[in-house]
């Protein structure tokens, strides 16, 4: 084993040097940053009376009767969508909406949030404002839809002061593909204002979203 | 010169040889043309003898020692077509005879009037201009103007709140339509309906694509369309065409064309009525609605002297028409019924005074008004919907002064001053904007190969920045069968009534949109009034709004080969479009809705290169081609997509992704490949022509379907397609013609195209009596 060792000493001593090296690096990506995971909820119905409360930090539906405390992030009702702060709830939640793919939204902007105020939302409940447009009559396109523009995603701080990235996919039950027949058809169209979105919260209060 | 005409009659009574031994006659006459002007050194010779004479400055001319019986009589002028007449000689009598000679349709020899604002030949013209005669009309069987653009190259009819015209990958708004020099007025969203022109009264269209504002001002940034509308002739001619074609469409006019001495007379009369189609069978309503329309179009001329002329034209359109639409009324499917009338009036009295030095003063002043009314009411409680109207007033005095001088030299000096008013449901009382306007050009040909024309204008307006416009053209003769054009100049869109006027707040959605000028006005009274939520823009930012304006570059040759059997016309252009208006929402309202106003925001390229080839293998066969290539392209759009800021999503899978800047497909509603074929045939033995056109219109954006509201993908697309037309003329009688034919042969429909509306089969007869 000596002799072993002896004449394989400087190849030893490379691969060790090179284990170390490795590690190192591996050091250096598990820092304690931030790993947030993205959650996707499914089909929440914003078609009541009431906006439909949700809870991004606990991933989980608030009920309405909650809607004066710091437990909901966020709430929809129809194409509306609060923030909880502001005029809209006790929280210190405010929000924007930038551009760019889920995924690579790395880090949320230091600045640029706005606070819900009476009758105006800091996400404008209009088509092309915010993150949909609304088709009306355009003839290539099923007529009359809300569908969610492409690259809009909501920067939000939650309730709570942490940062989050929303991105809604679907304003209709199921997440259909708005370009077949079915959805096309007035009459066969699944039910609107049943939200898909996926998000991911930073719970350490950094604006960091790397996973 | 009388000198070489005595010289020339003494040789031909010297050389002239009497065949046998009979009476002679004498033959006195005046060429003219066919507007009665005389034609100085027409040449006139007898056929099958040498006796000639060439007429004099006055078109006066003496023929001695004519043989007596049927002669034929030779007659021909430098630009215009050959004639012969025949008349029986009598021995010992002078007699007198009057021959008329049409212009050549010979193309260099074209007289144009829209490049320079004056009377020049087409050759002499340093910018390129497509006219489209009133024979060439005739040939296709067309009733209305968008017909006859819809065939030329380069020029796209688009269907969109009327049928406009869409110039260089700009659309109609850009697009300046003249009658005679002098605007249409009446546009709905900017496009002014070519449907409201008639066809019977033009003897030609001008056409000049990129921007013209230079001579014209507002309007002529993409092109320039104008309608030369036929004059008096002498002693009098008249036209009447009946025509009936698919979907009851039924069209009926007539003209008459006096001219006396001085006085000159003309008067054109037009009906049409059609009951329109249908597309869209399951909807409510029709996608062409029924109507009825009249045209008048009198005009009078009177010459006091050889240098004094006045001349007065008017005009006069009223179009009714019916329509359905279904709307739903909280959940309950209604029926609306509309009737609308739309009316224009114009009146242009014009005097000119030509100098001793032959420099030119026209005056003219140009009334015109647009009225349109609409009454919209549920069909089932009789209750009002919307009753709207919107009444225009133009009124525009001007005068021009050309001078020619130094032989190569002509200068061009013209002022004047617009006023318009607005009324409108809308629209706050009346509204006035007053434009001044000077324009200055100058034209030099040193040499006959090398034309320059260099000018400008600047128009101060009332309600927003004024606009200074220049232009340089010039064109170069390298061969004799080839010549080189190229042009530098500025266009320019006048913000229009409602981008600085609007005042509207919608009753049931809750947003308001303000014109540029109420803008701060608004958003303050809404402030006090506790509407405002949030100001998004500073509306005090936003009162001076700028015109729309551009910079233009167009460089093309012109090749005539083969004998002029073949003539190519090539032209490479591009349009820097800025300042283009758009909505922007400045400000939001405490119902969550928004206040839009309209800001001066995004830079657009159009570039393209279009060719003309034209044919003639036989004097009676034209075989031609046109194609065009067209770019049109937001700057902004562009940036953002080559920084990777421009996203799509499946919409199968959700999925969203970058957009490759390649992708981009451009403007919508533009064809990037567009052309025609055309083939025209006269058969002069039996007394008939054919013609056969087809028009390709390449693929277009339509709208967006994944997302980002730009055109990247192929589903967002409308497929191309190919029309064909067919049209024959045949001469029944020596007045009387039968025309006939086919639009549209294949029935190709395409449902982002309404105005392709299925086969359209015509027939129609024309009655001709007086002089062509």
């Amino acid at each position: 084993m000596t002799t072993y060792m002896k004449k394989y000493y400087p190849l030893c001593l490379m691969l060790l040097s090179l284990a170390v090296m490795t590690s190192c690096d591996d050091d250096d990506e598990v820092t304690p940053e931030a790993v947030v995971e993205v959650e996707t909820v499914s089909d929440l119905d914003a078609s009541g009376t009431h906006y439909a409360f949700y809870d991004l930090e606990g991933n989980t539906e608030v009920p309405y009767t909650d809607s004066a405390s710091t437990e909901w992030d966020i709430a929809f009702k129809g194409t509306s969508v609060l923030i909880n702060g502001g005029s809209s709830g006790p929280g210190t939640g405010a929000a924007q909406v930038v551009d760019g793919i889920f995924a690579e939204i790395e880090e949320a902007p230091e600045t640029g949030y706005v606070t819900d105020a009476a009758g105006a939302p800091a996400i404008v409940a209009s088509s092309d404002k915010s993150w949909y447009h609304y088709t009306g009559t355009e003839a290539n396109v099923a007529q009359h839809a809300i569908l969610p523009i492409a690259g809009k995603l909501i920067v939000l701080k939650t309730a709570n002061g942490n940062y989050a990235k929303v991105e809604i996919l679907s304003y209709y039950k199921g997440n259909p593909n708005t370009t077949t027949e079915e959805f096309v058809s007035l009459s066969t169209r699944p039910t609107s204002k049943v939200y898909t979105f996926q998000y991911a919260v930073q719970p350490n209060g950094s604006r960091e979203f790397l996973d | 010169m009388k000198l070489i005409v005595s010289i020339m009659l003494a040789y031909v009574s010297v050389v002239v040889t009497p065949a046998f031994a009979q009476g002679y006659g004498t033959l006195a006459g005046e060429v003219t043309d066919v507007a009665g002007a005389p034609l100085a050194h027409a040449t006139i010779q007898l056929e099958g003898y040498n006796i000639g004479s060439a007429a004099s400055e006055a078109g006066k001319f003496t023929l001695t020692k004519v043989p007596e019986g049927l002669q034929k009589v030779h007659v021909s002028a430098v630009g215009f077509q050959d004639r012969v007449k025949e008349i029986s000689v009598k021995a010992g009598q002078k007699q007198h005879l009057v021959i008329q000679l049409k212009e050549k349709v010979d193309e260099l020899k074209q007289v144009v009037v829209t490049a320079t604002r004056m009377e020049q030949h087409i050759k002499d013209v340093p910018i390129p201009v497509n006219v489209i005669s009133a024979e060439q009309i005739q040939r296709m069987g067309s009733v209305r103007l968008n017909e006859v653009l819809a065939e030329q190259t380069g020029l796209q009819i688009i269907s969109d709140h009327g049928t406009g015209l869409q110039i260089q990958g700009l659309s109609a708004d850009y697009v300046l339509i003249l009658v005679d020099g002098e605007p249409v007025i009446g546009r709905t969203t900017g496009v002014l309906d070519l449907t409201r022109l008639a066809v019977g009264n033009i003897e030609r269209v001008e056409v000049i694509k990129g921007p013209a504002s230079s001579l014209y001002g507002s309007e002529a940034m993409a092109g320039v369309v104008n309608i030369i509308t036929k004059k008096s002739i002498a002693p009098f001619s008249s036209t009447a065409r009946a025509r009936y074609s698919s979907f009851q469409t039924l069209n009926t006019s007539a003209d008459i064309r006096l001219n006396k001495g001085s006085l000159g007379f003309y008067l054109f009369a037009d009906r049409l009525s059609s009951d329109g189609y249908d597309l869209t069978p399951g909807e409510v309503g029709r996608t062409a609605p029924p109507f009825t329309s009249y045209t008048l179009n009198p005009k009078v001329s009177y010459s006091f002297s050889s240098r004094l002329k006045a001349k007065v034209s008017a005009r006069w359109y009223t179009e009714d028409q019916e329509n359905l639409y279904g709307v739903s009324d909280s959940d309950v499917e209604r029926i609306i019924f509309e009737k609308a009338n739309r009316q224009d009036w114009s009146l242009m009295p014009t005097l000119e005074y030509t100098f001793g030095s032959n420099s030119k003063l026209t005056l003219e002043n140009y009334t015109s008004r647009y009225k349109t009314d609409s009454d919209m009411r549920y069909t089932d409680d009789a209750s009002v919907y919307d009753e709207s109207y919107f009444n225009q007033l133009f009124n525009r005095s001007q005068f021009q002064l050309d001078v020619p001088f130094k032989k190569h030299h002509i200068s061009t000096l013209g002022a004047g001053y617009t006023l318009e008013e607005v009324e409108a449901t809308r629209y706050d009382d009346q509204n006035q904007f007053k434009t001044t306007f000077v324009f200055g050009q100058h034209q030099w040909s040193p040499g006959s190969r090398l034309n320059i024309v260099a000018g400008a204008r600047y128009d101060h307006h009332n309600a927003y920045a004024s606009r200074f416009s220049p232009k340089l053209s010039a064109k170069y003769e390298v061969l004799p069968w080839l010549a080189v054009q190229a042009s530098a100049g500025g266009g320019y869109k006048a913000p229009d009534f409602r981008q600085l006027l609007l005042n509207f707040t919608n009753a049931v959605a809750g947003y308001s949109v303000f014109g540029s000028r109420l803008a701060n006005e608004g958003v303050e009274r809404l402030e006090q009034e506790g509407q405002i939520a949030r100001i998004l823009i500073d509306p005090a930012t936003i009162g001076e709004i700028k015109a729309e304006n551009s910079m233009a570059y167009n460089m093309g040759l012109h090749i005539s080969a083969l004998k002029n059997i073949l003539d190519v016309n090539l032209n490479a252009y591009r349009n820097n479009i800025h300042d283009l208006i758009q909505t922007l929402p400045i400000a939001t309202k405490v119902n969550g809705q928004s206040v839009y106003s309209y800001v001066n925001v995004s830079k657009v390229v159009t570039q393209g290169v279009e060719v003309q080839a034209d044919y003639k293998p036989l004097h009676n066969l034209t075989l031609s081609l046109g194609y065009q290539f067209l770019d049109a392209k937001d700057v902004e759009v562009k940036e953002k997509l080559e920084n990777g800021e421009v996203y799509k999503r499946d919409p199968a899978t959700g999925e969203v992704m970058h957009v490759k800047p390649a992708d981009y497909g451009g403007l919508f509603n533009r064809s990037r490949h567009s052309g025609n074929v055309k083939i025209f045939y006269d058969n002069q033995q039996y007394d008939f022509n054919l013609s056969l056109r087809g028009l390709y219109r390449g693929r277009f954006g339509t709208g967006d379907v994944n997302g980002n509201q730009i055109l990247d993908v192929d589903q967002e697309y409308a497929d191309g397609y190919f029309t064909w037309n067919i049209t024959a003329a045949k001469k029944l009688l020596k007045q009387l013609t039968l025309e006939a034919g086919v639009n549209n042969l294949f029935a190709v429909k395409n449902i982002y195209e309404p105005s392709l509306s299925g086969r359209v089969c015509f027939a129609g007869l024309i009655l001709h009596m007086g002089s062509n």
